[in-house]
């Protein structure tokens, strides 16, 4: 078993529904309404709300599995229970499906800071001081992140309410009529789309192994999804009232342009920046949460002591998953591929894990790791 | 050949079979045990072998013949090193006492046994408070070279040791680090018993505990671990002193040394171990719990286990009235973020994000920038050097000088460098109220860390404006998280909420304090009665009693 960051790391369950809730919210509230309000038009907002079910399930699914196994992470939970081939192409599927997180998310940030506020700054020296503090959060281990993550997250939300507050005044209530937007079906996919988020709180199955408490591994998670899908939803009605939802539709981060359209008055114009700064302070958290879950993953899979030999192409790749595709239109394709097949993959996973468990119980000692 | 390297070479430093040292005669020779080496029969050899240590040109290791007035045949050797010894003492106690005694023969004759006749010295010939006798030449030398007198007597093979320290140290004086306006006026000085002295006169409980050892092969320090059983922590005890004992060193002449041997991340800019010279700050740590670290030759003591917080914290908190107390500590937080950030947000700004200020600022800022040859950065750097310099060779004048020079020297060179086009005004502005905001944080170490960092968060806020900034506080916090003193998180009291507006952000009233706080893991987390101000809420009642007896009555 690898070394993942420090072997005495130790997280509480609050830490890990805040370090969750950031994983489901951090990267995918910016760009999430361009790809849904074309569907369910005024009722995007709910739709990501009522997508919040796929991420309940799996944390859920993920809680069982901690309760069955505890002080196991994913790689320890598949080696358990699976034949060795098909538990390491169970970790290294994980792995693989992190690093298309890491490299979606990084992504979209390079975009959303690049060209609007540093035209003049070269992506690749964005996406090499990202890459260093994501590493650099990663080699520190997971408890780190967590605590760090309870510092930027409360920030993260009181820049949301400070978003939703400043709306206020500009804002158009009547822009979220009807409340079911298209209709029901269009209602549904939009759940189902952005149920990707959601279920993205299946990265946490990599540190669940440092819970202080895993029986409420389940619990922590399952609120990490409330609270991130939630958010996720605020921001898109906040966007939506104020953009309408063809604006919504219409820009690659309605989050960032509901932002410019609000300021604190004359001291600060275009405080967007402020903003957005703010949340790629969370992002970068998430993303080195991410880094770490990979690392821990692939070192598993691989047998590796430690996750060393590891980082440095894991770094390069980050590099470069963050600055191609270069075109906007292929950077929402992925987007889109991402959200329609990523929630099944991470439904599938613990499920099936659960089910191997099942089909080959092991004995009661054989399921604690010392 | 130095002296301690003699008394290893003659104490013992065996060689292998193979002429080689061993690798145990090697933790011998740097570690504590010098071997045992016998005392000479004769005061002639006691005399030439002492010599043989010292060498023969040492003018401060004196060496006394002796006859005892009792008994002249007696002979014997007062050996001593002047300047760690009162000489009053020396004199009265030692040559005055042996030599010139006005009591009557004490028995006759003396006894024949060298034992009884050391006895007989002991309890009749020198009146000192602490006095011992010895039998190995080494400890003796070991003891006199901490200030004691050491009287050899011809013939019984021992020495009597006896308590005559007395050497130049500075007095109890005002703390000069750590001003306040209110509060005790007293500091630590280099002496370790002024010191433990002046802790035990504000805990005067028998469970404080002064755990003392030696640290330095060559300098033999005194370092005392300060600890109040009942309340801190033993395993806290037991690992700070685990972590003393572990030091293998020649000289171990400050705390600061002490400090950087036994913290969790030396290569951390952030100090994790709190430093002060202030007897009421130290007492205070202590009964919360922590450990303490007096070392002789220090004035400052350390205390472990450290946050944050409590770098930001002033003795001074505690003897104000808490809402101006608190609203103090408040702006030294804002201090703090402002001396780390704010020459990074206005480069970022001013360089990448100026459609962020209103049009007349923007203006003010550009015009203000149009004759400067430089880019904003490097503006900036050259600003901040120069304050650096300033700031440093201020430390290094004497106080009145020095106090000048930092005054003088930042009107004249900002105003200089704003005449001469190099620097625009606006950046003194900023370079100066960072200095100032930087000045606001109480402990220096923290004040460090903050300019070291600020010089990186330049940087990056001049490649990527605020992202980058904003990487860069990800970055510190990052760290910070991962940091550790004593293996206590470093961010443990600011991930508490309760605690936050009680002895962390904010400071409550005293009477509110009833717990200790909880990262030192007190064993007894109970420091108030809740009966404090029990008048008042007696009080308040009697009045709320008599306010509705009066309604009653309507």
């Amino acid at each position: 078993m690898a070394r993942t960051g420090s072997e005495n790391d130790h997280i509480r369950t609050g830490q890990f529904a805040v370090l969750v809730a950031e994983i489901v919210f951090s990267t995918g509230f910016m760009a999430v309404g361009s790809v849904i309000a074309t569907i369910s038009e005024s009722a995007a907002w709910l739709g990501t709300l009522l997508g919040a079910a796929g991420g309940l399930i799996v944390a859920w699914l993920c809680g069982t599995l901690v309760r069955l196994y505890p002080g196991m992470n994913l790689p320890a939970i598949a080696d358990t229970v699976l034949p060795k081939a098909l538990s390491k192409l169970a970790s290294l599927s994980f792995a693989a499906y992190c690093t298309w997180l890491l490299g979606i998310g990084s992504r979209q940030f390079i975009i959303a800071i690049w060209i609007p506020f540093l035209e003049s700054t070269s992506p690749l020296t964005l996406a090499l001081v990202a890459s260093a503090i994501i590493a650099y959060g990663a080699s520190l281990g997971i408890e780190a992140i967590a605590r760090a993550s309870m510092v930027f997250f409360p920030i993260a939300l009181l820049s949301i309410v400070v978003l939703a507050g400043l709306s206020v005044p500009v804002a158009h209530p009547a822009r979220l009529l009807p409340i079911i937007g298209a209709g029901l079906p269009e209602l549904g996919l939009t759940a189902l789309i952005t149920s990707a988020y959601g279920t993205e709180c299946i990265v946490g199955l990599a540190f669940v192994s440092h819970l202080n408490e895993p029986s409420r591994a389940g619990r922590s998670m399952s609120w990490g999804v409330l609270v991130g899908m939630t958010l996720m939803s605020a921001v898109l009605a906040v966007a939506t009232m104020l953009l309408g939802s063809q604006g919504v539709a219409r820009v690659m981060f309605p989050a960032v342009e509901a932002a410019r359209l609000v300021g604190p008055g004359e001291f600060l114009e275009r405080s967007e920046v402020l903003l957005l700064a703010i949340w790629f302070s969370v992002g970068l958290l998430k993303q080195a949460a991410v880094f770490h879950a990979t690392t821990v993953s692939i070192a598993d899979a691989l047998g590796l002591r430690t996750r060393t030999p590891v980082f440095i192409p894991l770094i390069v790749a980050s590099v470069i998953l963050s600055l191609y595709p270069t075109t906007v239109v292929s950077v929402l394709h992925s987007l889109k591929l991402f959200q329609r097949y990523t929630p099944w993959y991470a439904l599938a996973l613990p499920a099936l894990l659960l089910t191997a468990s099942a089909l080959r119980p092991v004995p009661a000692e054989g399921r604690r790791r010392e | 050949m130095s002296l301690l390297r003699k008394l290893m070479v003659l104490g013992r430093g065996r060689r292998g079979a193979d002429g080689k040292r061993s690798r145990r005669s090697e933790e011998t020779s740097r570690g504590s045990g010098l071997g045992e080496r016998e005392i000479p029969a004769r005061i002639d050899s006691i005399e030439a072998e002492i010599k043989s240590l010292f060498g023969e040109r040492n003018s401060d290791v004196i060496m006394r013949r002796v006859d005892l007035w009792t008994c002249p045949e007696v002979h014997g050797l007062l050996f001593y090193i002047e300047g760690l010894t009162d000489r009053a003492t020396i004199n009265a106690f030692g040559l005055e006492a042996l030599m010139h005694g006005e009591r009557g023969p004490v028995t006759s004759p003396l006894p024949r046994d060298p034992k009884l006749l050391v006895e007989l010295i002991i309890s009749h010939l020198l009146p000192a408070g602490q006095v011992s006798a010895v039998d190995d030449l080494n400890k003796v030398v070991e003891k006199v070279l901490t200030g004691e007198a050491a009287l050899f007597i011809q013939d019984t093979r021992q020495a009597i040791l006896f308590e005559a320290k007395g050497w130049e140290h500075r007095t109890v004086g005002e703390p000069s680090t750590e001003k306040t306006l209110r509060g005790p006026r007293e500091s630590f000085t280099e002496v370790l018993r002024t010191n433990t002295a002046l802790v035990r006169r504000r805990l005067k409980t028998p469970d404080l505990r002064f755990d003392g050892t030696r640290v330095g092969v060559r300098s033999k320090t005194d370092v005392v671990v300060v600890y109040i059983e009942g309340i801190t922590d033993p395993q806290l005890v037991e690992e700070v002193k685990m972590r003393i004992a572990s030091i293998d060193t020649d000289i171990a002449g400050d705390s600061g040394i002490i400090e950087e041997f036994i913290e969790d991340s030396p290569a951390s800019p952030f100090p994790q171990m709190q430093y002060t010279e202030r007897p009421d700050r130290f007492c205070a740590g202590i009964s919360e719990g922590l450990v303490g670290i007096i070392v002789d030759t220090s004035p400052f003591a350390l205390m472990a286990p450290a946050n944050l917080p409590t770098f930001f914290q002033s003795a001074e908190d505690f003897y104000d009235r808490f809402p101006f107390a608190g609203t103090l500590r408040s702006l030294r937080y804002v201090a703090g973020l402002l001396a780390l950030t704010f020459p990074a947000f206005y480069v970022a700004i001013a360089t990448h994000h100026q459609e962020m200020l209103p049009t007349s600022l923007a203006l003010a800022i550009a015009g203000s920038h149009l004759s400067v040859p430089f880019p904003t950065i490097v503006e900036a750097l050259l600003m901040e050097l120069a304050l650096e310099l300033i700031r440093e060779s201020a430390v290094r004048m004497p106080d009145p000088v020095g106090q000048t020079m930092g005054f003088v020297g930042a009107l004249l060179l900002g105003d200089a460098a704003v005449s001469a086009g190099l620097v625009s005004p606006i950046m003194v502005i900023v370079v100066a109220v960072t200095g100032l905001a930087s000045f606001s944080i109480p402990h220096y170490s923290v004040s460090l860390a903050v300019r070291l960092l600020r010089f990186p968060l330049l940087l990056l806020a001049s490649w990527t404006g605020l992202f980058g900034l904003t990487a860069g506080l990800v970055a510190i916090v990052l760290h910070l998280s991962g940091l550790t003193s004593l293996g206590v998180p470093y961010l443990q009291p600011l991930l508490h909420t309760g605690d936050l507006f009680k002895d962390v952000l904010w400071r409550a009233p005293v009477f509110k304090h009833r717990l200790r706080p909880g990262f030192p893991r007190p064993q007894d987390r109970v420091r108030q009665g809740s009966s404090n101000r029990q008048w008042a809420r007696d009080d308040q009642d009697k009045e709320e009693g008599a306010d509705g007896e009066n309604r009653v009555r309507e």
